[in-house]
C-alpha cells in the first residue's frame, strides 16, 4: 500500500495519538540514512465502526535501515491512549528487545510528542545489536564487524543487516551500511543548494553487501546525499574501486573515504582557483567588466577596446566582447574564450563571434599570470578578429 | 577580497584570508569584516565572496580615508568638491562641449576622492550577477529619423536604425551571458507605451523592434514613462540590502533624442521610492544635435544634466552622443551599457582600453 501523505495520516489517526505521530511523520529520521524519512502505511482502527470520528490507532511504520526497509507494526489502543504501544517486528520473530532497557518505554509519556520517535530509535539500536549477534554465524563477517567496531571513525556509525540463511544452500549474507567520516563543511554553499528537495544532512554512506559468508562476493555502493552528489559533479562523478578479493572492510573503507575526501578537496580547490582567476582578471580588466559569476566564478565577460593605428582611415575604436566559460575541472581544463562583435551579425541573425579554445595556457600559472598572458593574447588576436568581423559579418 | 598586485607571485595567498561561504562559514568573507559592515569598513571587500570588488576603483576602500563631506543631499548636482569628476552633470559642465564621454579615470592618488556623496547614503547591494529586468525605452520622436549619423561605410543613417541594431545586439548579448535576464520594450511618443515583455527570449523582443515609425512629438512626459514602468514592476525588498543579493534588479535604458529643455519633473512618492531603490537603475543614451562646432545651441546640455536627477545613487550610466557624428559612438555606448549594474564601476571609473599603457591601466585598477 502506498504511503499516506502526512496530512492524510494525521487526519485519520485517533486525535489523542496525533501529537506522537506528528513527530514521527514530520521529523522522523532515525538511523544513518537521514535522507529517507519514516513512512506510515496501513492505518487501521481497533475500535468498532460505531466509534465516531477518526479512530485509527495502529499502523505500519517503514524504517530505512542498512539498505533495507523494516516494516514494523505499531499498535496503540484508542480506548486507553496513554498506554505505550505494542510492536510487531515484521518477519523478525526472533527479535525480542529487552523492555527494561528501553528507557522511553519504561518512562513512557504519551503527552511528550517525541516519545514515540525516541522509542523507535531505541528499538532500532537494539535491532542493530540483534543483527550484529547474527553475524556470529559467520566468523569471517564477525571479524569484519569487530575490526570496524574498534575504529572510532566507523564503529559508531554502522548499521548491519544479517540476512536469513538460505535454508536450501545454507548461505548467509549481510550488509554493512557505514556513514563515512568525510568533512563536507568547506564545500561552497552554492554548490550544495541546487536541489529541489530539502537536502537534510550532507552525508556519504557506504553500503557493502556480502553475498556469502566467505566474503568472495562483495558489492560496495556509495550513496551521497543530493547536495553532495550535485557538488561533486552528479551521480557519475565518483567511482569507487571494486572490493579487492581477499580484502577486508577495515582496509577498504578508509580507501573510499580518502577518494571521497580527495574529490571534495578537488572541488573546493577548483572553486578557489576559479575565484582567483576571476579576481586576477578583474584586477587587469576590471574597469571594463560586463558581468561575472560572483557565486560560482564560472564565467566572466569583458569589454575591451582596441584602437586602430591605421593612419589613412578614421581612427575607429572597436569593441570586442569576450566571454570566458570556466569548466568544472579548471584549471586542468582551459577556459574557452568567445570573442563577439558588437556591430556585426551573421547571416543567421546571431552576433558575429569566434570561439578560441587553444590559446597559450598552463594550469600551473596562477591567476595573475593567466590574466597577463590573456591580455597579451587579446592584443594579438583582437585585431584579426575585427578584420574577420568586417570581412564576414553583416553590419 | 583583496585584489592581487600585478606580478605578485603569491597572489593566491592574499586571498586565503577570506573564506567562501560554506556550511561552516555561512557568512563567508564577512567573518573578517568589522561589525558595522558599512561603506566605511576598512577591509575593501564586500560581504559576500564576490571577487574583484571594484571597491578600490570606486573609492569604497578610501571612504575610510576621506570621510563623507557635508552634503547629505541626494541630488546629483553634488556641491561637494570631492565628487566633482564622477558626477555626470558636473562632469559635463567641467569639460568643453563635444566630448563624448566621461573623462578617463584620473591618476591613482585622486581616485580615492571620486565618490559621489550620495553613494555613501545609499546602501549598495552586493556585487552579484543576479538576473536583470531591462526595460528598453525607445524614443520615437522625429529626431530619431534624421539622417545625420555616419555609418561604417561613410553613408548617412538615422538614430532609429542604429538603435534597433544596437538593441538587438544588447538583448542577444545579455541573453548569451545569462539566460535569466529579461527584457521589455517601451516606446515613447507623447506618452509611453509598453510594447513587449518581460521576456527572456531576445527574438520576442526583436520582433517588435523593427516595425516602428517616428513621428512629431509635442512633449516628453517623464512621469508618464516612469508610471508605465512602475505599474509593471514590483521591486525586491530585502531584509539586508548590503549582504543579501536580490532575486533580480531592474534597469530602465532610455534612448532619447528630444530637445525638450530642462525636464519638468515632479515625481510622486511612489516614483521617488522606485528611483531610490538599490535595485533600480535608470540608464540613458541621449542623442543630441550638438557638435564641437556649435556653441550656440547647448540647450541639450541642460536637458542632459537634468536627467541626472534620476540617478539618486550615483550608480547609473548616462551617455550623450551627437546625432551628427559617427554611428559607432552609439554602438559603443550600448556595449558599455551591457555591464551589470551591480558589478560595473562608477561610470567615471570605467575603462575598457587595451592600449599599450598597460602599467597605468593596471595600477588604476588595483589601487
Amino acid at each position: 500500500m502506498s504511503s499516506l501523505s502526512p496530512e492524510v495520516a494525521l487526519s485519520r489517526i485517533y486525535p489523542e495519538l496525533r501529537l506522537l505521530l506528528c513527530t514521527v511523520i514530520r521529523n522522523g529520521r532515525v538511523g544513518l540514512d537521514s535522507s529517507n524519512c519514516l513512512r506510515i502505511t496501513d492505518l487501521k482502527s481497533g475500535c468498532t465502526s460505531l466509534m465516531p470520528g477518526p479512530s485509527c490507532d495502529r499502523f505500519k511504520i517503514h524504517i530505512p535501515y542498512a539498505g533495507e526497509t523494516l516494516k514494523w507494526d505499531i499498535i496503540f489502543n484508542a480506548r486507553d491512549p496513554a498506554l505505550p504501544p505494542d510492536f510487531i517486528f515484521g518477519e523478525d520473530a526472533d527479535f525480542l528487545p529487552e523492555p527494561s532497557e528501553l528507557t522511553h518505554l519504561v518512562s513512557w509519556d504519551a503527552g511528550k510528542p517525541e516519545c514515540l520517535l525516541l522509542l523507535v530509535k531505541e528499538m532500532l539500536q537494539q535491532y542493530h545489536q540483534y543483527q550484529c549477534q547474527r553475524l556470529r554465524d559467520s566468523s569471517r563477517l564477525l571479524f569484519e564487524y569487530d575490526s570496524l567496531l574498534e575504529d572510532p571513525n566507523y564503529g559508531r556509525s554502522m548499521e548491519i543487516y544479517a540476512g536469513r540463511k538460505n535454508s536450501w544452500t545454507g548461505e548467509f549474507s549481510a550488509r554493512f551500511l557505514l556513514k563515512l567520516p568525510v568533512d563536507f563543511s568547506n564545500i561552497p554553499i552554492y554548490l550544495l543548494k541546487d536541489t529541489s528537495l530539502d537536502p537534510g544532512e550532507d552525508v556519504a554512506l557506504l553500503s557493502v553487501s556480502f553475498e556469502d559468508a566467505e566474503a568472495t562476493q562483495v558489492f560496495p555502493k556509495l550513496y551521497l546525499s543530493p547536495g553532495i552528489e550535485h557538488a561533486l559533479g552528479g551521480p557519475s562523478a565518483l567511482h569507487i574501486p571494486a572490493f579487492p578479493s581477499g580484502g577486508c572492510l577495515i582496509d577498504y573503507v578508509p580507501q573510499v573515504c580518502q577518494l571521497l575526501t580527495n574529490k571534495v578537496q578537488y572541488v573546493i580547490q577548483g572553486y578557489h582557483k576559479r575565484r582567483e582567476y576571476i579576481a586576477a582578471f578583474l584586477s587587469h580588466f576590471g574597469m571594463g567588466v560586463v558581468e561575472y559569476d560572483a557565486v560560482g566564478f564560472t564565467k566572466l565577460t569583458l569589454l575591451l577596446m582596441w584602437k586602430d593605428f591605421c593612419v589613412l582611415v578614421h581612427v575607429v575604436e572597436l569593441c570586442s566582447v569576450p566571454v570566458v566559460d570556466l569548466p568544472l575541472y579548471f584549471p586542468r581544463d582551459q577556459p574557452t574564450l568567445t570573442f563577439q562583435s558588437v556591430y556585426h551579425f551573421t547571416s543567421s541573425g546571431q552576433l558575429y563571434s569566434q570561439v578560441q579554445k587553444s590559446y597559450p595556457y598552463s594550469p600551473r600559472w596562477d591567476g595573475n599570470e593567466m590574466a597577463k598572458r590573456a591580455k597579451v593574447y587579446f592584443k594579438g588576436f583582437i585585431p584579426q578578429f575585427q578584420d574577420g568581423a568586417f570581412a564576414n559579418g553583416k553590419l | 577580497m583583496e585584489i592581487p598586485e600585478p606580478g605578485q607571485a603569491d597572489g593566491e595567498e592574499r586571498m586565503v584570508d577570506l573564506r567562501p561561504r560554506t556550511r561552516s562559514n555561512p557568512e563567508g568573507a564577512e567573518d573578517r569584516r568589522s561589525s558595522n559592515g558599512s561603506l566605511s569598513n576598512v577591509l575593501p571587500s564586500p560581504p559576500q565572496p564576490a571577487v574583484g570588488s571594484r571597491v578600490e576603483g570606486e573609492g569604497e576602500a578610501a571612504s575610510s580615508d576621506s570621510p563623507p563631506t557635508t552634503a547629505p543631499t541626494i541630488t546629483a548636482a553634488a556641491p561637494a568638491p570631492v565628487a566633482a569628476a564622477s558626477n555626470p552633470a558636473s562632469g559635463m559642465s567641467a569639460m568643453a562641449s563635444g566630448t563624448k564621454e566621461r573623462p578617463k579615470p584620473p591618476q591613482p592618488s585622486s581616485l580615492s576622492t571620486q565618490i559621489p556623496p550620495s553613494a555613501e547614503l545609499h546602501l549598495r547591494a552586493p556585487r552579484v550577477n543576479c538576473p536583470e529586468k531591462v526595460i528598453i525605452c525607445l524614443d520615437l520622436s522625429e529626431e530619431m529619423s534624421l539622417q545625420k549619423l555616419e555609418s561604417f561605410n561613410g553613408s548617412k543613417t538615422n538614430a532609429l536604425n542604429i538603435s534597433q541594431k544596437m538593441v538587438e545586439m544588447f538583448v542577444r548579448t545579455k541573453h548569451k551571458i545569462d539566460k535569466r535576464h529579461e527584457f521589455a520594450l517601451v516606446v515613447v511618443n507623447d506618452d509611453a507605451m509598453w510594447l513587449s515583455g518581460f521576456t527572456s527570449d531576445p527574438r520576442e523582443l526583436c520582433s517588435c523592434l523593427y516595425d516602428l515609425e517616428t513621428n512629431v512629438c509635442e512633449s516628453f512626459n517623464l512621469e508618464d514613462l516612469l508610471n508605465v514602468i512602475l505599474q509593471k514592476l514590483e521591486l525586491p525588498q530585502m531584509e539586508n540590502v548590503q549582504t543579501i543579493p536580490p532575486p533580480f534588479v531592474v534597469r530602465t535604458l532610455l534612448i532619447f533624442s528630444r530637445h525638450a529643455g530642462m525636464l519638468q519633473f515632479n515625481p510622486s512618492d511612489a516614483i521617488k521610492k522606485m528611483l531610490q531603490s538599490p535595485y533600480f537603475f535608470f540608464d540613458l543614451v541621449y542623442l543630441h544635435n550638438g557638435t564641437e562646432e556649435q556653441t550656440e545651441d547647448t540647450s541639450w546640455k541642460d536637458a542632459y544634466a537634468s536627467f541626472s536627477e534620476l540617478d539618486s545613487k550615483g550608480m547609473c550610466y548616462q551617455f550623450e552622443v551627437s546625432l551628427c557624428g559617427p554611428a559607432i559612438e552609439l554602438h559603443n555606448c550600448m556595449a558599455k551599457l551591457l555591464c551589470h549594474p551591480l558589478q560595473r564601476p562608477f561610470q567615471s571609473h570605467a575603462s575598457y582600453s587595451l592600449l599599450e599603457d598597460d602599467d597605468t591601466q593596471e595600477t588604476e585598477a588595483t589601487v
